[in-house]
């Protein structure tokens, strides 16, 4: 009972997190994945920030506090700037806004100084990068700082020859402004899970996909076993028909998923708002069943006839027992051991499947497929961008380790008995 | 029943199969373009109507001749332009017209989208299936047989490796490799030994080795496992019978009786060669992603894709010949693979001849 155990409590602490999930992902930021703007806000490719405790140094990314009215504190203690520093003001409102930073050297720069209309950046912007460098008295050079991202060294380094010393310390922004403007630092490192090449957090879809992505392995999971049992039982009492069921299964085995699933895609799914194709998940669930549920069927179908031609089975006709009676008495009993052990085996395949289809392109809805997708199509693997690889990965392999562990003691109790012995 | 009738039977059940669903699949790629022309023809009516409310002027005349009002002018001047017939015949020819338009080009050298023709496509993912399959077989097998008849510590390294290594995705192991091999340069540049093998030119046998070591090492360390505690399983019941035994108490070495062993056990160890197959050839895909191999996973990547075009709305990138052809050759492999092994079946095992 060892490994049921074990394999349910992880099952049990997936089912939580997708609970969770619901609290700790803020809605607006599912409703707004594929809004890029809405991103805007965030580091483009950036590691998650616990990167920091093993051995890095890069600033996080964050709104800062305002510790007097009109006075925020950022305490700079990193081995790189920030990419951005961005003025946010209030929804709908334009205005004059002044920020002046005291350096810990005791420099006095204003930053910026002038109309905003909406979220304004200053590390990205060569006219106040401009600003800065004239104020502090550096000439050359600038428009590599910005092509490279790193326009804030400015800020943040002084120039000792051709080498750029951090200036850590507190920095104190004094903004000036007619309504309360928020300061928010786009650092190097973002989140739990960090972010992909729009800046959006990898936590809201590994957290937020979670719900989807079980409940279409589960569903899915069902309605093969369901489809492949009940044909295969049919298909064992009748000649016909068993022949028909067979030939179906075989096709259906032998149609290549991927190529399938994709092609799929455009027959099944309809444009969203956002301009992707996307499939209907029940549609998904019912086109990947039809695609799975032969060898099951196949299976069943050789379990019921090997059932069907025991003795004791022979006698129970001959004593007037009808088909439906021999089957619910007797060939289920040997059926829903195998039915049980590959609901649990689909599950694992069909997470398998999810992760392939997302891989190449095929977008069912928000989910990990999705995740996989932003793999393949922002070349994460080659940019180095391990925290939208790692994470997904071993969340797939531990559903898979705990469906396995359950169906292997499934095995071991109903189907092969004598091997525990 | 004689070998020889035996063969008949299984080449024209499996050659009925593989033309079933290639058929099937051929319907599919069709049906894809077809659904796919319909979002095209919404998109040309929407300009073509955009264009007759603007310049109403220069259709007015036609249109009165015709005796159209706007919306059905829009519609004519929509199927006039892209050549399609709004019936059902018209619907049916197009179908029939793709289906042509690919089986004609099958061989062609300009695959319509990609620089190479199938052909080069297909020698990659060969040559990794291959090399995979060599490193599989030999490797589980010799572990497998190993493990299941001295069974100890390799019994339960083999037992536990094929639980873990069934439950981690393939490409999620494609992408440990890969990052590890970046990270501290295990093979010396291979990517660049990957575009070599790649490139138009005649690449040798090392390019081959080294540029395609990474996505082999990857596909071996996820199947071998399987494989190896699927013949150790096999083994295991099999040493428990009468002839093993007989063999053992008659002081046979190991390395004979092992070799015994591998005769008994490998129908069964053939048969779940064949029904991992497809699972193998779809992993070598998903590898050839992760690792940008130019092969029919490469194709397959980018034979369909939707392009967001704000404000005009989306374009479709399908290339039905490429998907199909893909299709066709994952189907031929497992149809070659399937028949192989049944005739070798025919042979080895009496029994189906019986039958």
């Amino acid at each position: 009972m060892k490994k049921m155990k074990v394999g349910l409590v992880i099952l049990f602490i997936y089912l939580i997190l997708a609970l969770a999930s619901f609290k700790i992902v803020p809605a607006e930021d599912i409703k707004n994945w594929n809004y890029k703007t809405y991103w805007l806000k965030n580091p483009r490719m950036a590691p998650p920030e616990w990167v920091n405790i093993f051995g890095k140094n890069l600033p996080p990314t964050g709104n800062l506090k305002e510790e007097k009215p009109g006075e925020y504190v950022y305490n700079f203690h990193y081995d790189q700037p920030p990419q951005d520093i961005l003025i946010i003001p209030p929804e709908n409102w334009s205005g004059f806004v002044d920020i002046t930073v005291l350096r810990p050297d005791g420099k006095s720069i204003t930053l910026y100084s002038g109309k905003i209309t909406g979220m304004a950046s200053t590390g990205k912007s060569f006219f106040v990068l401009s600003d800065l460098a004239r104020q502090i008295g550096i000439n050359e050079g600038i428009s590599d700082l910005v092509v490279k991202g790193e326009g804030l060294r400015i800020l943040f380094f002084r120039k000792n020859g051709d080498q750029w010393i951090p200036i850590h310390g507190d920095y104190t922004f004094i903004v000036n402004s007619s309504s309360k403007i928020t300061l928010r630092v786009v650092g190097k490192t973002c989140g739990v899970l960090g972010t992909d090449s729009d800046g959006r957090d990898i936590l809201v879809i590994f957290l937020g996909g979670l719900p989807q992505t079980l409940l279409i392995v589960f569903i899915t999971a069902l309605t093969t076993v369901i489809l492949g049992t009940v044909t295969g039982l049919l298909g064992a009492l009748s000649g016909k028909l068993g022949i028909l069921i067979d030939g179906f299964a075989k096709v259906s085995s032998m149609l290549p998923m991927v190529p399938t699933m994709i092609l799929l895609a455009p027959l099944l799914g309809e444009i969203n708002y956002y301009g992707t194709l996307q499939i209907p998940i029940s549609i998904l669930v019912f086109a990947l069943s039809l695609l799975l549920f032969g060898k099951v069927a196949q299976n069943v179908r050789t379990i019921t006839m090997t059932e069907l031609s025991k003795e004791h089975i022979l006698a129970s006709r001959a004593l007037g027992g009808s088909e439906l009676w021999i089957l619910g008495k007797h060939v289920l009993k040997a059926v829903l051991p195998y039915a049980i052990s590959q609901l649990i085996l689909m599950a694992a395949k069909t997470i398998a499947i999810i992760s392939i289809l997302g891989f190449f392109n095929v977008y069912f809805g928000f989910n990990w497929g999705e995740l996989l997708t932003m793999v393949v199509t922002q070349r994460a693997i080659y940019s180095g961008a391990w925290w939208m690889v790692v994470p997904v990965g071993v969340a797939i392999t531990g559903i898979a380790v705990a469906l396995l562990l359950i169906k292997s003691e499934i095995e071991e109790k109903l189907i092969n008995p004598w091997e525990s012995l | 029943m004689s070998a020889k009738k035996q063969i008949v039977k299984v080449i024209t059940k499996n050659f009925a199969f593989f033309m079933v669903a290639v058929l099937v699949f051929l319907i599919l790629v069709t049906s894809a373009q077809w659904k796919l022309t319909q979002y095209k023809i919404q998109d040309v009516f929407n300009q073509n109507l955009k264009a007759i409310r603007e310049y109403r002027e220069y259709f007015d005349d036609n249109m009165k001749e015709l005796g159209m009002n706007e919306t059905e002018y829009a519609w004519y001047l929509t199927y006039k332009t892209l050549g399609i017939e709004p019936t059902f015949r018209g619907t049916l020819e197009h179908y029939l017209k793709t289906g042509l338009f690919i089986i004609r080009n099958i061989g062609s050298a300009n695959l319509e989208g990609f620089n190479h023709p199938l052909s080069y496509y297909l020698k990659n993912t060969v040559i990794i299936i291959i090399l995979v399959e060599t490193c599989i077989l030999t490797a589980g097998t010799y572990l497998g047989l190993r493990a299941g008849y001295k069974g100890g510590h390799l019994d339960s390294v083999i037992s536990t490796m094929a639980q873990l290594f069934s439950a981690i995705p393939v490409w999620f192991i494609g992408a440990v490799v890969f990052l590890l091999a970046w990270r501290f340069s295990v093979v010396p540049d291979f990517t660049m030994r990957i575009q070599l093998a790649s490139t138009d030119g005649s690449p040798g046998l090392s390019d081959y080795a080294i540029g395609f070591a990474l996505p082999a090492i990857t596909m071996i360390l996820s199947a071998t496992w399987e494989y190896a505690f699927t013949l150790r399983s096999i083994v295991v019941s099999e040493r428990k019978s009468d002839h093993v035994t007989y063999d053992i108490a008659r002081g046979l070495p190991d390395r004979k009786i092992m070799r015994k062993l591998l005769r008994v056990v490998f129908p069964s160890v053939l048969t779940y060669a064949t029904y991992n197959f497809m699972d193998i050839l779809m992993s070598v895909l998903v590898v050839e992603v992760v690792f940008d191999v130019p092969g029919l996973g490469y194709m397959l990547l980018r034979s369909f894709r939707v392009i967001n075009k704000p404000p005009e709305g989306v374009e479709f990138v399908y290339y039905p010949q490429a998907i199909f052809l893909v299709g066709f050759a994952m189907l031929l492999i497992y149809f070659i693979n399937s028949l192989l092994t049944e005739i070798v079946y025919v042979y080895l095992d009496p029994r189906v001849r019986k039958q």
